[in-house]
């Protein structure tokens, strides 16, 4: 038995894309990186090395959209929330014959009839107030316990998580006393 | 029970796209055209950049396809004689090689040998 709108193995290897490389930034492969979330479906997050996000995924093998769910996890993981723009979500629905034979029979078979929903985040660049220019990145660092999405400057010092940033704060907050 | 000439049968292709997404150009349109030519139907093509197009291409995606504000495209639609839209595929946004490889699950899939039957010659 799983878990209402979990993604059997069978459906999770036929969504899989990995590969591809880190486009107008740095070129390098993109890695594609599985997130832990209390929503039932699963997180793909594909992102480079230096942490610029190519695009996040979120599937559910279910009746309803997902994507106000996904909308509120987002704005939980991200710095600022309003970061996360409802125009820049956007959902597809995977039926099973474009998934391949497994897929396309597993789901034919599967009773109450359901869709794999799709929805995808993507922040195409843009421009601060100051003219700089802007990218989607990602944290995974340890003293978060969720991913953090910011937005940053792609030729500025790396790795300005701001929870991170934070935390060091309080740190040395702690120690000065 | 009707007969297998009264039987709905699959009636024009559509593909909703824009000419500068890779996913869309040439990619979509020439495994659309793949598709129309085994099921022996007229493609259209509705661009969501041509004024003309957009009202078309709208309504077909909010009606029957993944809608929202800035929606994926491509999205392809099989329209049958009984009135029936059947959304077909997405775009997948990951990146094209996964497109590609949609489009040839669709083209070797059940379903398409489910319908091939029910096409007219």
């Amino acid at each position: 038995m799983t878990r209402r709108g979990a993604i059997p193995a069978v459906l999770r290897r036929a969504l899989a894309s990995p590969g591809g490389t880190c486009y107008r930034h740095c070129g390098r492969p993109i890695r594609t990186r599985t997130v832990k979330s209390p929503l039932p479906g699963i997180w793909t997050v594909r992102a480079c090395p230096s942490g610029v996000v190519s695009v996040s995924t979120y599937a559910e093998w279910g009746t309803r959209d997902p994507t106000r769910a996904v909308q509120r996890m987002l704005r939980r993981w991200s710095v600022p929330p309003s970061l996360v723009r409802a125009r820049d979500l956007r959902a597809a629905t995977r039926h099973g014959p474009e998934l391949g034979p497994a897929a396309e029979r597993f789901l034919a078979r599967a009773r109450p009839r359901r869709n794999v929903h799709v929805v995808y985040w993507r922040v195409y660049p843009f421009q601060a107030r100051d003219g700089s220019e802007r990218r989607l990145f990602v944290c995974y660092r340890r003293k978060h316990p969720t991913p953090v999405f910011f937005s940053q400057d792609p030729k500025g010092a790396m790795g300005r998580c701001p929870a991170c940033a934070e935390r060091s704060t309080e740190l040395l907050g702690r120690g000065s006393r | 029970m009707p007969s297998a000439r009264s039987r709905p049968h699959p009636q024009r292709l559509t593909i909703v796209l824009a000419q500068w997404c890779p996913h869309c150009v040439p990619l979509s349109v020439r495994n659309g055209k793949r598709l129309a030519a085994r099921l022996k139907l007229p493609l259209r093509i509705l661009d969501i950049d041509r004024k003309s197009q957009v009202p078309l291409a709208d309504r077909i995606v909010k009606g029957h396809g993944d809608a929202c504000p800035d929606y994926l495209i491509p999205q392809v639609f099989l329209e049958w004689s009984d009135g029936g839209v059947e959304h077909l595929l997405t775009g997948f946004s990951e990146q094209v090689p996964r497109t590609a490889r949609a489009w040839k699950d669709l083209l070797a899939s059940d379903w398409l040998r489910a319908v091939l039957p029910r096409v007219r010659s």
